[in-house]
């Protein structure tokens, strides 16, 4: 979840109602805003991702303001437009854009602080790290319109980046900046990068990198030109609506930009109302409540949303541009929750009879542990993520397919487990200075592939390590645990790794082969450090439940 | 006759005093009461091994009296010193020393040996001859335990009378051996079966051993902590009427993301947040026409009345292998094979996410999940239910925040107070989104919650790091004692 800061003194400012510091607090956490922490004039408050039109102290006003009863109202645009053309380079590497002008606007350094963060945090989310959209704001004073938006080879692009002295081409920017760093992978295997310039050929920005030197903003700035370039036009629009509708609250006025695509002409920012049929029952059944048409209505408003019309008992609700969370009906109830205060909703136990059960192989887990427990053994249990090291080559398993992670964040986990018995090695390789005998044993599951298809098995492997262990001592565990269960099993000489060859067997039952038990290979026992001899065994499980 | 342990070591005891000796020398041989002599010596006698024959010492021991005579010398002995030095000495002055009864002894035996003598007009001290009082001596002898002379004897009575010495009575049991034991008595360590079953035992000898020494460490089978309390849990839940359910952990993107109405692009599906796998097929484990169902409700809502995510969604990446990264993949695969309601079910089991490991984040770890899915039910019953289980799991205080999940609407998340450790933000909640019921043809409202059960084992388990979950330290699992509950 998004962490924002804000001053107090500065939401006052927006504010311009009369509140005290206690009642701003109070009222944060009702709007879905808590607080973290609270230092000086400072508030660090956690913000869930959906609500982007929180991410700033604006919209944090906005909400409080609306809150005690005051009505929200969109401003008018300013006269005329101004243009920006897309040229078709972009369209096979970034290939939307829209843009706002907002003008005569006056930016305190809180304010260009709460505006960074906004555009840091809708990059975050919406934006999905730049790569599905990224915000460029400029000094509208400092650009000759009409604007353009195309892609060069980064050989023939050259500007100064924001932040730095020198005039730096396409590769250059990827390099050696701390943005080009952070977010090159976006376009750094395209052969040409999105650029955005103006009439006199002045760059603005090469999104979703970095912006111009030249065009940055200062306190001195009074009209802003705002761009979101990305991959779906929907969420700039999207990002574009919660920008705009933020600063206006700091004041001055919208003007709206065209977007000339090749086929297409986009006028922005779309500042689009959101309608929503709510019906009456779906508040009272969601959140088992009785409440009236009045009531509901009364709520919706407290949260910012305003009523067309009502049907019978479906309430046509228009929710304001910023709010851009609103899906379904559903997240207009949760509004409506929020807005009665999750305290006032009573808990309430259900009364549904159901009968409670465990799954079968908890069941069986249960009586195994239970049995492996009454000869002495202890419980250890390991990850189902391991490493390739351990399941093929100290154990001398060998090479086999696994369930192997793409993107592992060691090479300790890198695969799922497919048998428990090199892990029970492992263990004990951890236990070497600890009191002999050791007997150990852990049940759970592993995951084998079987042409492309992942399978889950129980399997139980347990281990006995002392100064002597002979085949018989883990045998005789194999043979009484399998009598405890009923069933009647018998050897097959088995020689393969990990065990000596001519001390091990498998486990048969009813004509298959369920599991192995042997005297570890001392070739095995030197691979994890081993210096005691040891007797285990491990079967399928499954195969007995099913 | 067989003899006890005890009457054999006195037996030995008294062979090798020479075969008498007084129980007083017995117990000090033995390093035993001397109360427990008499019993065992009387044993022995009626078994006829030793006769014992009481004895009545008399000896002398010196009074209170006679202990100061010991250290500052006895009057006739101070008076004899200052006559060495001035033969005649006034006896008002010697009063400045001695008491008059002191004087009145010394004075007495001066005159009976001839040594001293008063001079009445004078009433000086005259010495009469150089011969130092011996009696001295005899007090000192005394004390030490030294043997007298026949003259000394003599002189014990004299002393007595003065009260310097006082006459006592001890008495003390005489022991003699008069049979040894039969050394045939085999000695045996261990008791066998062979002994017991010929009768040998009546008559063999099993040596003591030093019972409270500290016997060799045996080990026990126990089973593993964190899996008790798991299964623990297990109980409440299906106390409270959960039924068990279980999925794979290798799952297709499509049930893990996108039945749960998870955006394609959504933070949590990039390699940054999940695990992806190879080796597996990529391979959508649905109907087609939930795959359409759940496509369409991406699009553009279906018919669940959402406007949906509004964008193209691809079977390229809902095919994706994946380890599950959260339990929810069970609860919705479960609601669509189980749709007629009620449906209570729970979930604990592994789920997997990539993080930097430390003792906080661990990349593999467990969650529970729980639904209740029925016509009626709201959110209401899902704060009801998360408030009994949280006192199930013994804690009486918990409170609820509005918080947000891409599936579930609206969203919650519940904090439970820790008497240590104090509110502790524990699980998320909420009622499934109808994006993501109605695709798979579920029409009654579920609540569904995911708890993050790992720290609550930890705080159970009083370990502060999350990877002692799966210690392999075998020493600190040989270690973990059980507590018996109080209440």
């Amino acid at each position: 979840m998004p962490k924002i800061n804000i001053s107090i003194s500065d939401l006052r400012k927006i504010l311009k109602m009369n509140i005290s510091n206690e009642e701003i607090i109070d009222v944060l956490p009702k709007l879905k805003c808590e607080i973290e922490e609270v230092i000086g004039d400072r508030i660090t408050l956690e913000i869930t991702s959906d609500r982007a039109d929180f991410f700033s102290s604006e919209g944090i006003a906005r909400g409080i303001r609306i809150y005690y009863g005051n009505k929200w109202k969109l401003k008018d645009p300013l006269p005329g437009s101004i243009k920006l053309f897309v040229d078709s380079s972009v369209e096979s590497i970034r290939p939307y854009i829209v843009g706002a002008i907002i003008r005569n606007i006056e930016l305190d350094e809180e304010a260009i602080v709460q505006i960074m963060q906004l555009q840091e945090k809708l990059h975050n989310t919406y934006g999905s790290n730049r790569r599905k959209a990224s915000i460029g704001i400029y000094d509208l004073d400092k650009i000759s319109p009409p604007i353009y938006y195309s892609a060069f080879h980064p050989n023939d692009i050259k500007f100064i980046p924001l932040g730095y002295s020198e005039v730096m081409n396409g590769y250059e920017i990827l390099s050696k900046t701390t943005k080009g760093k952070e977010y090159g992978w976006i376009i750094k295997d395209k052969n040409k990068f999105p650029l955005l310039y103006d009439s006199n050929n002045t760059v603005l920005s090469m999104p979703p990198i970095i912006n111009s030197e030249n065009t940055k903003i200062t306190t001195n700035t009074r009209n802003l030109f705002i761009d979101i370039t990305g991959t779906d036009e929907n969420t700039i629009n999207i990002c574009l609506n919660v920008i705009v509708t933020s600063i206006l609250e700091r004041g001055g006025d919208f003007q709206y930009v065209d977007i000339h695509y090749n086929n297409r002409i986009e006028r922005t920012p779309k500042l689009n109302y959101t309608i929503t049929s709510l019906k009456l029952s779906t508040i009272n059944n969601v959140l088992g409540i009785n409440i009236n048409l009045n009531d509901a209505i009364f709520l919706l408003n407290k949260m910012g949303h305003e009523v067309k019309e009502i049907n019978n008992n479906e309430i046509i609700v228009i929710s304001p541009p910023y709010r851009v969370d609103i899906l379904h009906e559903i997240d207009l109830v949760e509004d409506i929750a929020m807005a009665i205060g999750l305290d006032n909703i009573k808990p309430e136990i259900p009364k549904i009879f159901t009968t409670g059960k465990l799954l079968k192989e908890s069941k069986v887990r249960k009586l195994i542990r239970d049995i492996m427990i009454g000869m002495g053994f202890q419980e250890v249990i390991t990850y189902m993520l391991s490493s390739k090291s351990v399941m093929e080559e100290k154990s001398l398993l060998g090479k086999r397919e696994f369930v192997e992670l793409v993107n592992p964040v060691s090479s300790e986990y890198e695969i799922l487990r497919d048998c428990l018995l090199p892990k029970l090695l492992q263990f004990l390789s951890y236990n070497i200075h600890e009191p002999y005998p050791q007997k150990i044993f852990e049940y759970g599951d592993v995951v084998y592939v079987e042409n492309g298809i992942a399978k889950i098995s129980t399997h139980l492997a347990a281990a006995i390590s002392d100064y002597k262990v002979s085949y018989e001592d883990i045998q005789a565990i194999v043979v009484a645990l399998f009598k405890a269960l009923s069933k009647s099993i018998s050897f097959k000489p088995y020689n393969r790794p990990p065990f000596i060859e001519g001390r091990a067997a498998e486990i048969i039952l009813n004509n298959e082969s369920i599991g192995v038990v042997g005297e570890i290979s001392p070739r095995v026992l030197v691979n994890f450090g081993l210096e005691f001899p040891v007797g285990a065994f491990e079967c399928n499980i499954s195969k007995l439940i099913y | 006759m067989a003899l006890s342990q005890s009457e054999i070591k006195l037996i030995e005891a008294l062979k090798k005093l020479g075969g008498k000796a007084d129980a007083e020398t017995i117990s000090n041989k033995l390093n035993e009461p001397i109360s427990s002599i008499f019993p065992i010596s009387k044993l022995l006698e009626e078994k006829g091994y030793v006769i014992t024959k009481e004895l009545i010492r008399e000896s002398y021991e010196l009074t209170e009296e006679g202990k100061n005579c010991l250290i500052n010398g006895l009057p006739e002995t101070r008076i004899y010193k200052m006559l060495l030095s001035s033969e005649a000495i006034d006896i008002d002055y010697i009063k400045k020393f001695l008491s008059e009864k002191e004087i009145a002894a010394a004075i007495g035996w001066g005159k009976q040996t001839g040594v001293f003598e008063i001079d009445k007009k004078s009433r000086k001290i005259i010495l009469k001859k150089k011969e130092p009082p011996t009696l001295d001596l005899i007090l000192k002898k005394l004390y030490e335990g030294t043997s007298l002379t026949p003259d000394e004897l003599n002189k014990l009575p004299e002393l007595e009378k003065r009260g310097l010495i006082k006459k006592k009575v001890t008495k003390s049991l005489f022991i003699e051996l008069i049979k040894d034991y039969t050394p045939s008595y085999q000695v045996v360590k261990v008791l066998t079966s062979d002994i017991i079953k010929s009768g040998k035992w009546k008559e063999v000898l099993i040596p003591p051993y030093d019972v409270t020494a500290s016997p060799p460490v045996i080990f026990i089978g126990k089973k593993h902590p964190y899996l008790e309390f798991l299964e623990e849990v297990k109980e409440i839940l299906v106390s409270m009427g959960f039924e068990e359910a279980k999925g794979p952990y290798v799952e297709s993107e499509f049930w893990n993301f996108d039945v749960l109405f998870q955006a394609q692009d959504h933070p949590a599906r990039t390699l940054h947040d999940s695990f992806q796998v190879k080796g597996v097929l990529p391979v959508i484990d649905a109907p087609e026409e939930l795959i359409l169902n759940v496509k369409r409700t991406h699009e553009n809502g279906g018919s669940t009345g959402s406007r949906g995510w509004r964008y193209n969604w691809s079977r390229e990446i809902a095919s994706r292998p994946i380890l599950r990264s959260q339990t929810t993949a069970v609860s919705v695969r479960f609601l669509y094979n189980r749709k007629n309601p009620p449906v209570k079910m729970f979930c604990l089991s592994k789920v997997f996410r990539p993080d930097v490991i430390d003792s906080k984040h661990m990349i593999e770890f467990c969650q529970l999940e729980g639904i209740i899915g029925d016509y009626g039910i709201n959110i209401r019953h899902l704060l009801g239910i998360l408030i009994e289980f949280a006192n199930q799991l013994g804690f009486k205080e918990i409170k609820f925040k509005p918080s947000y999940f891409p599936f579930t609407e609206p969203s919650i998340e519940a904090y439970i107070k820790h008497p240590k450790l104090g509110w502790i933000e524990c699980l998320g909640a909420g009622l499934f989104r109808p994006e993501v019921t109605k695709p798979l043809g579920i029409d009654f409202p579920v609540i569904a919650w995911a708890f993050g059960i790992d720290r609550l084992a930890m705080i159970k388990l009083g370990i502060d790091d999350i990877r002692e979950l799966h210690t392999h330290s075998l020493k600190k699992l040989r270690e973990w004692g059980y507590e018996i509950a109080k209440d």
